[in-house]
């Protein structure tokens, strides 16, 4: 704010443009100087069209403390004088933003509450407003974070094909980033005062907020790099390489491990019925791959998918996720043998259980394993370039990935359930599975030396189809057995153990978990009691349950199903 | 006082039409609105002056919906008397 123009200026101007006579003009300020304030004081009140309205607002005489002495005070009644500006003048003054309009924000945002609330304080500041506004996003960065991982979970697959997609979406977001940051930098250097600088400034705001509307992940992304482009990009390097590190560390390992690591293996795996057949395999698998370089690939197939199923087991569903794209095409066939490995280890882990080992055990065998059939393939060529090789064959192929994951669930719930059944069924289904494993690896013998390696790569995807099909018959059959009990059927409550008169400590969870063991069953409870119980949240004190007796069917705490049952119930009668 | 009230003050006051106050009256309100911008406050009289003030964009919540909704900046009028007229305005008993 300069000096302001005084009111001689004004009177120039009234002399030079309006052609009024100089001492007219002085005459007529003065005059007007006069009756205002006269006016001012005796009506209270003065309205000049065109300016607005001066008003004198009485404020009434109040108490109040003196704060240097302590001592009570009184402010005498007095006028403040207010002004309301003319309407028109008002709008002319604020034509600059006449045009903008208030814009909803999308709701949901903790974050910016806070930042509203920040903005309330620093409604003067504008630099560290522009700044609070972009500093949102980095409030927001985990969030993000976890958006761009599971985009890129659904883009990436290892393969040659999505990595150069991959490399472009990178490009496009920087790009997106290099204009958002400006877009910042423009709004940082107009953040001077003058009207027309300011307003471009919201204007891009405003935008940014349009298209938050429209888009609120878009937007989200647009705005992350431009706060944290770095973080970003990092971000995205880390999750692209993570598989790349993995095929990369795949190779590393066998590179190093020799064929030293065939007797290590083998050491162990004497001891281990497990690792028997996956020497057997291996030994099958090692002729062939000595005598042609096709099968080593096939080999390195073989041993990548364990490591995935692995990291299916011990990580959490993102790294699913991008283990399922990175198979792609290939993937059938690869998550098929990851199928089967994984229900020959789940199988396997039961004998090894009656006898001494753990899970832990059981998961550094499979590494173990692992390693051995890497060395099995470093012996004959660079497995780098087979995993190339392997990428260059995936393709993204969304929906038989989703076919895959699903047979994969309930193929392993299947066996989730066989395991549950009984140590004689499993036996009989480990045996049959080691007979197929032995009967796949007769024929990786017979294949044929100069085959291509796509050929065997179809026809290994052939025979895992098959196997496919196998096993997941073989679980169905088993889980059909297993669900031969019907928690459809009617409860009958005839029979009761005890009768509780409520006290104000107990509810139907607590009654549950001491009758039945687990609180999952106070359904049964319930629906013995309906007659007495309205709601299952709502016991009365003094109110007679009485606790029905249940068949061991009924509450089998080491069930799933039954539990899952038994908690679907339970939903549906607390809604 | 009103507008006609002013005019017909003033006319007294300097002997002349009101329609000549009206229009010495609108030049001078004329001015002083186009010699206000947003850098310069204008005087008015020697009562005040009249400033534009900026009003930043700001994050509301209708208390109702529950809705955010950014309010855009816009100038305010603002207008600041002298001290002296201050002073006068509050020595000014009360009648109420």
């Amino acid at each position: 704010m300069s000096e302001k123009i005084n009111t001689r200026e004004i009177v120039k101007a009234l002399i030079t443009q309006h052609g009024l006579a100089a001492n007219m003009a002085n005459a007529f300020v003065e005059a007007f100087q006069k009756v205002f304030e006269d006016a001012l004081l005796t009506d209270k009140v003065v309205k000049i069209n065109g300016v607005g309205t001066f008003k004198l607002v009485w404020h009434a005489p109040r108490k109040s403390v003196n704060v240097r002495t302590g001592e009570e005070m009184e402010i005498a009644g007095h006028y403040k004088m207010s002004f309301q500006p003319d309407v028109d003048w008002a709008n002319k003054v604020n034509e600059p933003f006449a045009h903008l309009e208030p814009v909803e924000l999308q709701s949901g945002d903790i974050s910016v509450t806070l930042q509203s609330e920040k903005e309330a304080e620093d409604v003067d500041r504008n630099d560290d407003d522009v700044i609070d506004n972009f500093a949102l996003p980095i409030q927001h960065l985990n969030e993000q974070a976890n958006e761009v991982r599971s985009l890129l979970a659904d883009i990436m697959g290892p393969s040659a094909d999505s990595l150069t997609e991959n490399n472009d979406v990178v490009f496009v977001e920087e790009q997106n980033s290099g204009q958002s940051k400006d877009e910042l930098e423009v709004s940082h250097t107009l953040t001077s005062s003058s009207i027309n600088e300011s307003e471009t400034e919201f204007v891009q705001k405003e935008e940014t907020e349009q298209k938050d509307n429209e888009e609120t992940s878009q937007t989200e992304f647009v705005l992350l790099p431009s706060t944290d482009l770095d973080g970003v990009v990092s971000l995205v390097e880390e999750i692209q390489g993570q598989p790349v590190s993995n095929t990369l560390e795949m190779s590393e390992e066998s590179c190093v491990s020799g064929a030293s690591d065939n007797s290590k293996t083998s050491e162990l795996s004497d001891s281990l019925a497990m690792s028997e057949s996956s020497e057997s395999l291996e030994t099958s698998s090692s002729p062939g791959s000595s005598a042609k370089p096709k099968s080593s690939d096939t080999s390195i197939n073989i041993s990548t998918t364990p490591e995935f199923s692995d990291k299916t087991e011990s990580h959490d569903g993102e790294i699913v996720s991008v283990d399922a794209e990175s198979s792609k095409e290939e993937s059938e066939p690869d998550v098929v043998e990851n199928i089967s490995e994984s229900n020959h280890s789940e199988h396997s882990d039961e004998p090894n259980n009656t006898t001494e080992s753990n899970g832990v055990e059981e998961s550094s065998q499979s590494r173990l394993m692992n390693e051995s059939s890497d060395s099995q393939s470093g012996e004959t060529q660079n497995p780098k370039k087979t995993a190339i090789v392997d990428k260059e064959q995936r393709r993204p192929r969304r929906n038989v990935v989703l076919v895959v994951c699903s047979l994969l669930l309930i193929v392993l719930v299947g066996v989730g359930c066989f395991i549950l059944c009984g140590g004689d069924l499993a036996s009989e289904f480990f045996a049959g599975k080691t007979g197929v494993l032995s009967l796949r690896q007769t024929q990786y013998n017979n294949k044929d030396v100069k085959g291509e390696a796509l050929d065997s790569i179809m026809s290994k995807s052939n025979r895992q189809k098959s196997l496919l099909a196998e096993t997941v018959s073989d679980s169905m059959s088993v889980s059909q057995e297993l669900e031969h009990f019907d928690y459809e059927q009617p409860r009958n409550y005839d029979v009761f153990i005890a009768v509780r008169t409520i006290t104000s400590e107990d509810r139907l969870v607590t009654l549950a978990k001491e009758y039945y063991g687990h609180k999952f069953f106070w359904v049964y409870i319930y629906e013995a009691n309906q007659d007495v119980i309205s709601h299952p949240d709502k016991l009365l004190v003094g109110q007679q349950i009485r606790i029905p007796k249940m068949d061991e069917k009924w509450i089998d705490v080491n069930d799933t199903a039954c539990l899952k049952y038994v908690k679907f119930l339970g939903d549906s009668y607390v809604k | 006082m009103n507008n006609k009230e002013l005019i017909v003050a003033l006319a007294e006051e300097l002997s002349i039409t009101q329609k000549d106050v009206t229009a010495m009256l609108n030049a001078y309100v004329g001015e002083l609105q186009q010699a206000l911008t947003v850098e310069q406050p204008v005087a008015f009289l020697n009562a005040g002056s009249f400033e534009v003030k900026t009003r930043e964009q700001r994050l509301s919540v209708n208390p109702k919906s529950k809705r955010r909704m950014l309010v855009p900046p816009k100038m305010v009028l603002n207008f600041v008397p002298t001290s002296t007229l201050k002073n006068k305005i509050k020595k000014q008993d009360s009648n109420e």
